[in-house]
């Protein structure tokens, strides 16, 4: 569960980034509680203002709440925390066309290699 | 907010030599920021001045809103360059030296940070090897409760693993009502750890911004900027 | 504070100190046995009597080297904690710049009394004699030694060791807070020893001028009194009246001597507050 950070992006983007992802896959689960910013700052590797920003960000869009000295949690299952998937894969799959197109390969033939690897897969399984 | 650290104007000369040219900053609390800049730029002469080795020639420094003298000395935890505890003394020795002359020593933190890091406090200070003597000094100066934290060059000359030791110890001590500045040539290790950076260059104020401004407005990193402002 | 800096000091000298006066007492302790041995024992090859002149020769050179010692330790220590790497350490402590200079005065000073005290000590083991001090004592007063001269002879003597230590303590000062021009390295301790010869000749100067004053001023009563007469007086008259005339100069020796030695004290831990300069 390591955080990778490039130094182009301001960090806190970043950072929100990261737990957009595991609230995404699952690790962050709905309703669970997160580390102190401390904890989680020093888990990243970041500064904690850096941190606390982005939480607050997170906050903002509903995908985390704060309850007065509890702390905070991963937002309840709804349509947020679900809107959040949709939206990374769509970014995952932007990622991947972009990448194919300064390849010279358009929508239509990254679709035919997806298909010839996915036949490749099935057969590997037989 | 009252300015944490206060410098105005301070200015030193070294015969034709330039130490620092009418440097003015103000650093709040809270903060973790970098002082960046090549050798001889500047930066330890001001570090220098705030932990009250070195005295400007024009200028003053306010630390929470005090000149340096004693009682700044009191809240401002310097760690320099190089070693500076007596070869001779034992590791419990030391400690016992920072409990008595600074108020502000936690000890039960200095002595659980020495014991994660596998030392025995019966070894001279002489018995330890470089790295091992430099995560002493860290520990102490980490271990005490100052509202100012001065690291220079922190990380020089030590293994990739002792850095990691060394930051997260920085952000593990992190309060709201003290500030750490560090200074070093070694930009791309901590840039995550900082809040905001000072270029210091040929002994003035180059540059005073947020790690986010820094790559929000040029899309690189600081340690790419720095290159830059540095280019020779 | 200042206690605490003194504790430091002690304690970070005592360890050589101590273990110099322990060689130095067993030194003495041998030259001690083999005295006894000696004056004992019938020795026809006369051999015992060298080996005795030796062990007490040993202990007396290692005496003086300890007294030597402990001065010479007490001054490079105050040179290596205050202005080598520990430095960076001392003057950031919350402490006041005349404490770090006081405690090793103190310090300093305690040390080398003590090590006189044990020379003391050692010498009378080791040539098995205490000297009579009373009957010495009372000798000199029938001869017409005033009273005050014993107290005053060890009051300055006292006074001359930390007015000694003080002297190489402002050298180092004025040498290593020596304003560098450039940037380029100056030999510090090369400044230390050209302070410690110019503050020298300077209180020379100082001293041998405030003597001259003194003699122009009581000229009347060097000249005609009857201190050429006494010349041919005998016993204690002459000697009260030779003692009388050195009442004013030992005056002017412990008024300079203090003078001088806060005076370049003062100077020197101000010279060290605003003009630190480690490297």
């Amino acid at each position: 569960m390591g955080w990778k950070f490039s130094d182009d992006v301001p960090l806190y983007q970043q950072i929100m980034d990261g737990i957009k992802q595991r609230i995404a896959t699952g690790d962050w689960a709905p309703g669970q509680k997160l580390p102190s910013v401390r904890e989680l700052a020093v888990e990243a590797g970041v500064n904690p203002n850096t941190m606390q920003k982005a939480l607050a960000e997170l906050e903002r869009e509903g995908l985390l709440y704060a309850k007065r000295t509890a702390g905070r949690f991963v937002a309840e299952r709804d349509e947020i925390t679900e809107g959040l998937q949709e939206e990374m894969l769509q970014s995952y799959v932007k990622e991947f066309l972009d990448n194919m197109e300064s390849l010279g390969y358009s929508l239509k033939d990254a679709a035919a290699l997806l298909q010839r690897m996915s036949q490749q897969e099935e057969r590997k399984g037989e | 907010m009252e300015e944490l650290i206060r410098c105005r104007g301070l200015s030193k000369r070294y015969g034709k030599v330039l130490g620092l040219e009418d440097l003015s900053l103000s650093i709040p609390a809270g903060k973790i920021v970098g002082i960046l800049g090549p050798n001889g730029s500047g930066k330890t002469t001001l570090i220098k001045m705030l932990c009250g080795l070195l005295v400007p020639e024009a200028g003053e420094v306010l630390i929470d809103g005090k000149p340096v003298g004693t009682e700044s000395k009191a809240v401002v935890s310097y760690l320099p360059e190089r070693p500076y505890f007596s070869d001779a003394m034992r590791i419990s020795e030391v400690v016992d030296f920072f409990e008595e002359f600074y108020g502000d020593f936690r000890r039960e933190t200095a002595e659980r940070m020495l014991q994660t890091l596998g030392l025995d406090f019966d070894k001279k200070i002489s018995a330890l090897s470089k790295g091992n003597r430099e995560k002493v000094q860290l520990v102490l100066v980490m271990s005490r409760e100052a509202k100012v934290y001065l690291l220079d060059e922190p990380m020089g000359g030590v293994d990739p693993a002792a850095r990691d030791f060394i930051l997260k110890t920085i952000l593990t001590n992190y309060n709201e009502d003290a500030s750490v500045l560090i200074s070093t040539h070694l930009i791309s290790d901590v840039e995550n750890v900082l809040d905001d950076v000072i270029f210091i260059k040929q002994g003035r104020l180059a540059l005073y911004k947020s790690v986010d401004e820094i790559r929000m407005e040029k899309n690189k990193s600081v340690d790419a900027l720095f290159r830059e402002v540095f280019a020779c | 504070m200042l206690g605490k800096l003194l504790k430091y000091d002690l304690k970070r000298q005592a360890k050589l100190l101590l273990a110099a006066y322990l060689v130095v007492g067993l030194t003495a302790g041998i030259s001690a046995i083999f005295r006894l041995v000696n004056a004992n024992f019938e020795d026809a090859t006369g051999v015992m009597n060298i080996v005795s002149g030796l062990t007490s020769g040993m202990a007396t050179l290692a005496i003086v080297v300890m007294v030597a010692g402990t001065l010479i330790y007490t001054v490079l220590y105050f040179r290596k904690n205050l202005f080598k790497d520990e430095g960076y350490l001392m003057h950031t402590l919350p402490v006041k710049s005349w404490q770090l200079y006081f405690s090793k005065l103190i310090a300093g000073t305690l040390y080398s009394y003590l090590s006189i005290l044990v020379a003391i000590a050692a010498l009378c083991l080791a040539f098995l004699h205490i000297p009579n001090l009373p009957e010495i004592i009372s000798q000199a007063l029938a001869a017409g030694v005033p009273e005050w001269f014993f107290a005053v002879t060890l009051f300055i003597l006292a006074l001359s060791m930390p007015v000694c230590l003080i002297q190489f303590y402002v050298s180092l000062v004025f040498g290593y807070t020596v304003r560098t021009n450039t940037k380029t390295p100056v030999n510090k301790d090369l400044m230390s020893v050209i302070s410690y010869i110019v503050l020298y000749m300077a209180q020379q100067i100082i001293s041998l001028g405030a003597i001259l004053i003194w003699a122009l001023a009581n000229i009347g009563s060097i000249t005609d009194s009857d201190l050429l007469d006494s010349v041919e007086m005998a016993g204690t008259q002459a000697a009260t009246e030779v003692f009388g005339m050195f009442k004013g100069i030992y005056a002017i020796t412990i008024v300079l001597m203090v003078f001088l030695s806060v005076g370049l004290s003062v100077l020197s831990v101000w010279r060290m507050k605003k003009h630190l300069d480690l490297s």
